[in-house]
């Protein structure tokens, strides 16, 4: 059997990788202050409705570059816990 | 000269109208609102109030859902007011670039937030707080609104 030659050969591509895509989700913070009430801006850090929305066929993956978490997810929603980027970055 | 009065009137009405008819009907801006206490969803208020300026309007909360009345939207900045589960909420300094976020999830806590942990700022009073979670289909990322002072007990009629 040769496994390089598939029975649909348009699901081939599906076999050499993930699939998915991956993007950072930026950190940065706004603060202002207006006597005692603070109000603190930040970018969410999850996947957001539109990351949902968009989601490719595979594992999509989003880091938060404010929480250092990296978060996969799929069209169904996220995929298990999201992981600390230290520890994602460990196999590289 | 009838005749030319009347070219001349038509000219000026086509000119007139097409700007009428092209002009962009304002839409008034839909927004879901979600309210998490203690991360449980909480039904949200029947009504939740915006004020700008001298200008103020009650708006009716319908299967979650809210229309910002043009005044509001068009506005520089507005607050969000509502009651709810006995509190007094009131968030100010709400842009225009808030409201193209067509999803808001105002989260209350008494002791800690479990989501969205990271807005939370190190010291911050979590009983007396909001956090506003902005999200949508049409903008990536969303943003996290988090404002201190901005929950009091409602004081009961005496």
């Amino acid at each position: 059997m040769d496994p390089t030659k598939a029975v649909n050969p348009s699901l081939k591509d599906n076999i050499t990788g993930l699939g998915g895509t991956w993007h950072v989700h930026p950190s940065g913070t706004i603060s202002e202050e207006n006597g005692t009430v603070r109000n603190t801006h930040i970018f969410v850090q999850p996947p957001s409705d539109r990351d949902f929305k968009e989601t490719r066929l595979g594992i999509n993956i989003v880091i938060g570059a404010s929480d250092k978490k990296v978060y996969f997810y799929n069209r169904s929603g996220l995929i298990g816990k999201p992981v600390k980027l230290k520890e994602f970055l460990k196999g590289c | 000269m009838k005749g030319r009065g009347k070219f001349g009137l038509g000219l000026v009405a086509a000119f007139l109208l097409p700007p009428m008819f092209c002009s962009p009907q304002e839409k008034p801006v839909e927004i879901r609102l979600t309210i998490k206490y203690n991360d449980q969803n909480v039904p949200p208020p029947d009504h939740v109030s915006f004020s700008s300026g001298g200008y103020a309007a009650i708006v009716e909360v319908k299967s979650g859902k809210f229309e910002v009345p043009a005044e509001i939207s068009r506005a520089k900045t507005r607050c969000l007011a509502a009651i709810i589960l006995g509190s007094q909420i009131q968030m100010c300094s709400l842009s225009q670039s808030e409201f193209a976020y067509e999803s808001w999830t105002l989260y209350l806590a008494d002791r800690r937030y479990r989501d969205h942990t990271y807005a939370v700022p190190k010291g911050a009073k979590i009983r007396s707080s909001c956090m506003l979670v902005l999200d949508s289909e049409r903008i990536d990322p969303g943003q996290v609104i988090f404002q201190t002072h901005c929950r009091s007990k409602v004081e009961s009629p005496r």
